[in-house]
């Protein structure tokens, strides 16, 4: 397997317009087939204004215990839940992914002039954009690592939901070279630019939680009442 | 006489330029702009909000018709500016220190400019010091607090405790929101309202202020 931190870029972003209707909530009101063509019309325009790009890099676990999970170069995560999710796991895929700033700076602007219906929709693309970005890395795991050796794939977790005190997102970003494809981290955990997800994937030929390749990391996450939600 | 009824239901359908049309006529023709917002463009805001609690409208519907709210209102306000029109409320609203993210906020803020507040948006990364200086130098009543991430959760007990410690705590209502934050946390740290969604923004607001 590889040492060194793979960078991936310019991957193809579907940006499905009912996925972004999700995001955006419930739109069966008098307004949703206008919205609707809004979303159509935006996610062609947000091809120009996207960078994706993500990195990636595998770390060897050396051992997971009891709210501990200990990894190669003396780095470890601290969390409960997050061992238990982690129980077999041999090797993490550690990824960050991001698709630039150009968006955010594009819907800072329509909501300034009042365009509040498009900078929702635009807003909304991103957020599916990224999530995309992170899924092609996931797919690029399972299908250029794990199936190539027999390894078990397990969800995508990301720091911050209910399992892991985003605080780790240090941890994380000790392990990769996330300034590569420009992003950085806050003092306060947050990724810059804000369109951008962090994330582990755990794999191992005896792991015991898995998932499937284009699962959605929603069972994991107990937000009930998130429009994103899957299931 | 220009029609306030025809200004009402164009907000309420969201259609901006007929708004914008009819609102021009009105003042043109000399109604007074202070009937034109008080009369057509909060009522309607204030249905829209109504049909979203009744589950007619969505988050769609309500930004279509904040949005030619805003038209009729853009040519309203510089002849409201003489006029001594007191609003509802000043609403000095920002997103907490350390955190970026402000759409959330942008939507609470244009729901409560609709419901006739005055909206100091003070940005991202605010301060504690400009949430006080928001209170002393720019007369808000109301401070509203987003945040998007537990880590900058705490920032908004810390603008609290400057409000205090400035001496105009009891000037101001505190509203506190935002992904993470819940009716619990805003307990705990001494909030007066959360609200969950923008249009409960305004409700809270309003029985904040007792209107
Ligand atoms: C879309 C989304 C994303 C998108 C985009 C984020 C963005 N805003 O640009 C992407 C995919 C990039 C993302 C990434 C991450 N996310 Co995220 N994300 C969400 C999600 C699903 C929706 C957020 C959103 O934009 N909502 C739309 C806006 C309009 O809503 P809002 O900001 O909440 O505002 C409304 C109300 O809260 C309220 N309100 C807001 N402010 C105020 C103020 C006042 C005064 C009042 C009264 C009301 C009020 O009214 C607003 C309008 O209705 C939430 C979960 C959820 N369902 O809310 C998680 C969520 C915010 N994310 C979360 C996490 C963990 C992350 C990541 C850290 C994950 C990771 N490790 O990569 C990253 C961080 C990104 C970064 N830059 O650092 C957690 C945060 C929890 C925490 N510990 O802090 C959440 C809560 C999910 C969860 N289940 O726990 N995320």
């Amino acid at each position: 397997m590889d040492k060194n931190a793979r960078v991936i870029a310019g991957m193809p972003l579907a940006l499905d317009a009912d996925t972004v209707l999700r995001h955006i909530g419930n739109t069966g009101g008098p307004a949703g087939p206008e919205l609707r063509a809004n979303v159509e019309q935006l996610r062609r325009q947000a091809q120009e204004m996207l960078t994706p790009r993500a990195v990636l890099q595998l770390v060897a676990v050396e051992g997971v215990a009891n709210g501990t999970v200990n990894l190669a170069g003396g780095h470890s995560f601290h969390s409960k839940k997050l061992s238990g999710l982690l129980a077999g796991a041999e090797t993490l895929a550690v990824m960050v992914g991001t698709v630039g700033e150009k968006l955010e700076e594009e819907v800072s602007r329509l909501f300034a002039v009042g365009e509040y219906v498009e900078a929702l929709a635009l807003d909304a693309i991103g957020s599916v954009a990224v999530e995309e970005v992170c899924q092609h890395v996931r797919s690029l795991v399972c299908r250029e690592y794990a199936d190539a050796v027999g390894l078990r794939v397990g969800p995508s977790l990301s720091p911050g939901y209910q399992y892991w005190d985003i605080r780790e997102q240090a941890v994380l970003f000790s392990l990769l070279p996330a300034a590569e494809i420009g992003v950085t981290l806050t003092e306060s955990s947050l990724m810059l630019p804000r369109k951008s997800e962090s994330a582990i994937v755990p794999l191992g030929r005896d792991l015991k939680v898995t998932a499937g390749e284009d699962e959605p990391p929603c069972r994991f996450c107990d937000r009930q009442d998130c429009p994103a939600r899957l299931r | 006489m220009a029609d306030l009824k025809a200004i009402y239901d164009a907000v309420i359908v969201g259609d901006a330029p007929k708004v914008k049309g009819l609102v021009q006529e009105s003042v043109d023709a000399g109604v007074d702009p202070k009937a034109v917002l008080q009369k057509a463009l909060i009522p309607a805001m204030a249905e829209v909000g109504r049909r979203m609690k009744a589950q007619e409208f969505y988050v769609p519907e309500v930004l279509i018709a904040a949005r030619a709210m805003q038209w009729g209102l853009n040519i309203l306000k510089p002849l409201l500016a003489g006029t001594g029109l007191e609003p509802a409320g000043r609403v000095a609203i920002g997103t907490v220190k350390s955190d970026l993210h402000d759409i959330g906020k942008n939507l609470v803020g244009m729901m409560l400019e609709g419901a006739g507040f005055e909206i100091i948006d003070l940005g991202t990364d605010v301060t504690p010091e400009k949430f006080v200086a928001a209170v002393k130098d720019k007369r808000a009543n109301v401070i509203g607090m987003s945040a998007l991430l537990t880590t900058t959760m705490p920032n908004m007990k810390k603008t609290i405790d400057a409000l205090k410690e400035a001496g105009v705590r009891e000037q101001v209502k505190v509203l506190v929101g935002g992904a993470p934050v819940t009716q619990r946390y805003a307990d705990e740290i001494g909030a007066d309202g959360y609200a969950p969604d923008a249009s409960s923004a305004v409700d809270i607001a309003k029985s904040q202020l007792g209107i």
